[in-house]
């Protein structure tokens, strides 16, 4: 049997792994509040025995380890979640800023607007010899297009504020994937990486805070490094201790400002994966979603309708007789005014104002990119009104051409939605030499078309995003639930570590009595 | 089974619930306060939609009836000076009359003449009236004065008269859109209500009031009855045409009139329709801004309740 030196060990063995015990709660609770800890537990286990003849004595207990409490899956599907979640957020909230610009208060909007060149159109149409409704015309028609240019440059404008956000996120994105590479490093030169729980919480709040910018996937390797890649391609970004840098680089390549920049991975000093369009999670998705995918799409709607109109009006106004004209106008009445005063021209067939014939690179003539920033009135009529063509022959009186061209506010297949191209007109005659292709409804229809599919689309994200939410709190409560601190819990383990340790102190008393009663009585 | 509820967990989730009942709150006070019922973006798209279509339509009928306005205004010009010159028509009829009774001396011929030709000068000016600075008898020459002196014909001599009276303008109407698919002309002709048709084929003809008003007045001094019975005739056929105008010209405006009434009570029920999607209904939403209120306050003490209490307090 062991002697009364060993049962001071066993006394020992219990003191010290209470006390460890009672670190590891103390961590817990100091913790309780840290985002992604996961609450530790001290695994205590008996030390070996010791033979004594046929018999086993028992000495004492020994701190086996600290084991964190965390689920693989379900942080992979947090991560996916959050991605998914600040996605939805950050496209929902874009979507209300551009949102606002397409309100119609029945004064502001790009409806009213058109309505109000309408009627300008119909005053005429009741008065055609009458310079003020002429006048009053001309301002509505400057109205209509400084209000779709404001819109157009507001549009334009969260654009930008997009592009300077994926800029800054980018930035974030290599703050997070060069301290995920350096715990990745800090884990890979330990003995038990997996025994580190506090570095591997570290890595997986940090992992989230990544998924709120980029959407990822992930996966430990034998050494217990996260590796990290993109989603859509699975570029890396985190492998091992190594972190690839995110930059961006403004591409030109489309010839006309405003340029963007992409989005690109460096693997090593001379190689780099461009991934702008593979992105689509992430606050980093979602503000390139908005400035690649949703904006450009509304911008273009608008282009679409400036050219329709563009087109039908300036057709009617060049084939149109002026007030007390002796002649076809020849002119157009929206231009560009790059051309001289709008003087109808054979390069100029298509009655659009000419910058917009010759498009962007890289994109066709029938985008009409760039059209609603090109539009003005021709300034020879805002300067004389009286060339708006109102009639279809040289009577004052005459309002018939004024009336087709009132006739187009019901008119449907006015906007070339379908990139076919407007038929060349003969400007003499006004006649199309080609036939339409064009299928659309009437302007106010496409405004309100194009009003409502940003509404459409905000419902959405916004339903995405409190479903995203809903799922990822659910996950996060599911691992709260088994990972995270109940205090209830600790104060329990505390009495009970405590009550262990009161308990190894008497029984260490006890021996020391033991001891000192043989040391009294045989010791000198 | 037991389920493990650690602190951060029910913090987490209230806070979420809190955060809800929060926006929500904040939604129906702003829904409240502005009176509108699509405060946020995406809280409605169609109703987004239907709220701009109602607004085109309205602005579209609105227009439609200022239009109608200013037609209606042409119209009632013109039509109440063809029914002065009718009146006209009727006194020289009258002056016929009484120059084929044969009981006037040459003298009293002459002097019935000289009212013949004054009426003739006041119907010319009544011809050649312009509103709002326009001729309304010119057709779409609106800046053409209409009926000005010139070579014509006796329609009832053939004769050639040096001083006639000729149409410059044309006989095109001038028409204003007032509905979708509808148009109606603001204006009559004046060789149409005048002469009885274009000028071309019509001027110097029987039909034609001023000439044949000449020839009266000539046919008067002159004495010569059967002359003065062929103006009267063609009179009597003048004042039929030019009452037949007066009736088409009623219809016009009674038509417009009648579409004005029809846009009126569609703008008034578009209206009706256009607040329903964007207004507030203030019972439903002050009902759910109730129950918000008393969600969130539950929230909030159920909160306070369970963060009061843990183990540790009893934990001396």
């Amino acid at each position: 049997m062991p002697g009364l030196s060993t049962g001071l060990n066993i006394g020992l063995s219990g003191l010290t792994a209470a006390q460890s015990a009672l670190d590891v709660v103390g961590h817990n609770i100091a913790n309780v509040n840290t985002p992604g800890y996961s609450r530790e537990q001290a695994v205590l286990a008996s030390s070996n025995s010791l033979n004594y003849g046929n018999l086993q004595y028992g000495v004492g207990v020994t701190l086996e380890s600290i084991s964190g409490t965390r689920s693989q899956l379900l942080n992979q599907q947090i991560t996916t979640a959050l991605s998914q979640q600040s996605a939805a957020q950050a496209n929902y909230t874009g979507l209300q800023t551009v949102s606002t610009v397409f309100q119609d208060n029945g004064t502001t909007g790009i409806g009213s607007q058109l309505n109000a060149f309408f009627t300008g159109l119909q005053n005429v149409a009741a008065q055609p010899q009458d310079a003020s409704q002429r006048s009053a015309l001309v301002g509505t028609a400057q109205t209509l297009v400084a209000t779709l240019q404001s819109k157009y440059q507001s549009l334009q404008d969260s654009q930008t504020t997009a592009d300077q956000q994926v800029v800054a996120l980018t930035g974030q994105v290599n703050t997070y994937t060069s301290q995920i590479a350096a715990l990745n490093k800090k884990l890979a030169s330990e003995s038990d990486p997996a025994s580190d729980n506090d570095a591997q919480d570290q890595r997986q709040a940090l992992v989230e805070k990544l998924a709120n910018l980029v959407g990822i996937q992930s996966y430990t390797d034998s050494k217990g490094q996260l590796n990290v890649s993109l989603e859509g391609g699975g570029t890396p970004l985190v492998s091992g201790s190594t972190a690839f840098t995110m930059s961006t680089v403004q591409n030109t390549s489309s010839g006309t400002p405003p340029y963007f920049s992409d989005v690109k991975v460096n693997l090593d000093s001379t190689t780099s994966v461009n991934v702008t369009s593979t992105l689509a999670n992430g606050t980093l998705g979602a503000q390139l979603n908005l400035r690649d995918n949703l904006i450009p799409g509304y911008l273009k709607q608008m282009d679409q309708m400036a050219a329709g109109l563009a087109y039908n009006v300036n057709s009617l106004q060049s084939s149109g007789y002026a007030l007390n004209g002796a002649a076809p106008t020849g002119i157009d009445f929206f231009d560009s005014g790059t051309t001289s005063g709008g003087v109808f021209t054979s390069a100029n067939t298509n009655h659009l104002p000419s910058n917009v014939t010759v498009p962007p690179a890289g994109t066709a003539a029938t985008d009409y990119k760039g059209t609603v920033m090109a539009l003005q009135v021709n300034s020879q009529i805002v300067a004389d009104p009286s060339l708006f063509a109102a009639a279809q022959s040289a009577n004052a009186g005459d309002n018939s051409n004024v009336n087709a061209m009132v006739a187009l506010q019901t008119e449907a297949n006015t906007i070339d939605t379908t990139a076919a191209g407007y038929p060349t007109i003969n400007p003499a005659t006004g006649v199309a030499v080609n036939p339409a292709l064009n299928s659309s409804g009437t302007f106010s229809d496409f405004a309100t078309t194009l009003a409502t599919q940003v509404e459409s689309a905000a419902s959405q994200w916004n339903t995405t995003a409190t479903n995203t939410e809903n799922i990822a709190t659910a996950l996060s409560t599911q691992r709260t639930s088994a990972s995270g601190v109940d205090l209830d819990t600790e104060a329990a383990n505390l009495i009970t570590f405590q009550r262990g340790y009161q308990a190894s102190a008497q029984f260490i008393n006890v021996i020391n009595t033991l001891t000192n009663q043989l040391l009294t009585t045989f010791g000198r | 089974m037991t389920i493990r509820v650690p602190d951060p967990m029910n913090n987490s989730q209230s806070l979420l619930d809190l955060q809800r009942s929060q926006a929500r709150l904040a939604t129906y006070t702003a829904q409240l306060t502005s009176g509108e019922a699509i405060v946020n973006a995406g809280d409605d798209p169609s109703g987004t939609a239907s709220i701009l279509n109602f607004q085109a339509s309205i602005d579209q009928n609105s227009q439609y009836m200022k239009q109608i306005d200013s037609a209606t205004g042409f119209l009632q010009n013109t039509s109440s000076i063809a029914t002065t010159v009718n009146t006209n028509v009727t006194q020289l009829m009258e002056l016929a009359q009484e120059g084929m009774s044969g009981t006037q001396s040459a003298t009293s011929q002459a002097a019935i003449a000289n009212q013949v030709d004054s009426i003739n000068t006041n119907m010319v000016n009544l011809a050649n009236t312009q509103v709002q600075g326009k001729y309304i008898f010119a057709g779409s020459a609106t800046t053409t004065q209409p009926f000005t002196a010139g070579a014509s014909t006796d329609p009832v001599t053939g004769l050639p008269v040096a001083a006639g009276t000729v149409y410059n303008g044309n006989n095109s109407t001038v028409d204003v859109k007032v509905g979708s698919a509808a148009t109606t002309p603001t204006n009559m002709p004046g060789d149409t209500l005048f002469m009885g048709g274009p000028a071309a084929t019509h001027q110097g003809t029987a039909s034609d009031l001023f000439a044949v008003t000449q020839s009266l007045s000539t046919a008067l001094r002159a004495g010569n009855t059967a002359d003065i019975q062929t103006a009267y005739n063609d009179l009597k056929a003048i004042s039929g045409n030019i009452n037949g105008s007066i009736t088409q010209l009623g219809a016009w405006e009674s038509g417009i009139s009648d579409l004005k009434t029809n846009l009126t009570s569609l703008n008034a029920n578009l209206t009706t329709v256009q607040n329903s999607v964007q207004s507030v209904n203030y019972a439903s939403v002050i009902t759910q801004f109730t129950q918000a209120t008393n969600s969130q306050q539950a929230t909030l003490a159920t909160m306070a309740k369970v963060n009061a209490k843990s183990l540790f307090d009893y934990l001396a």
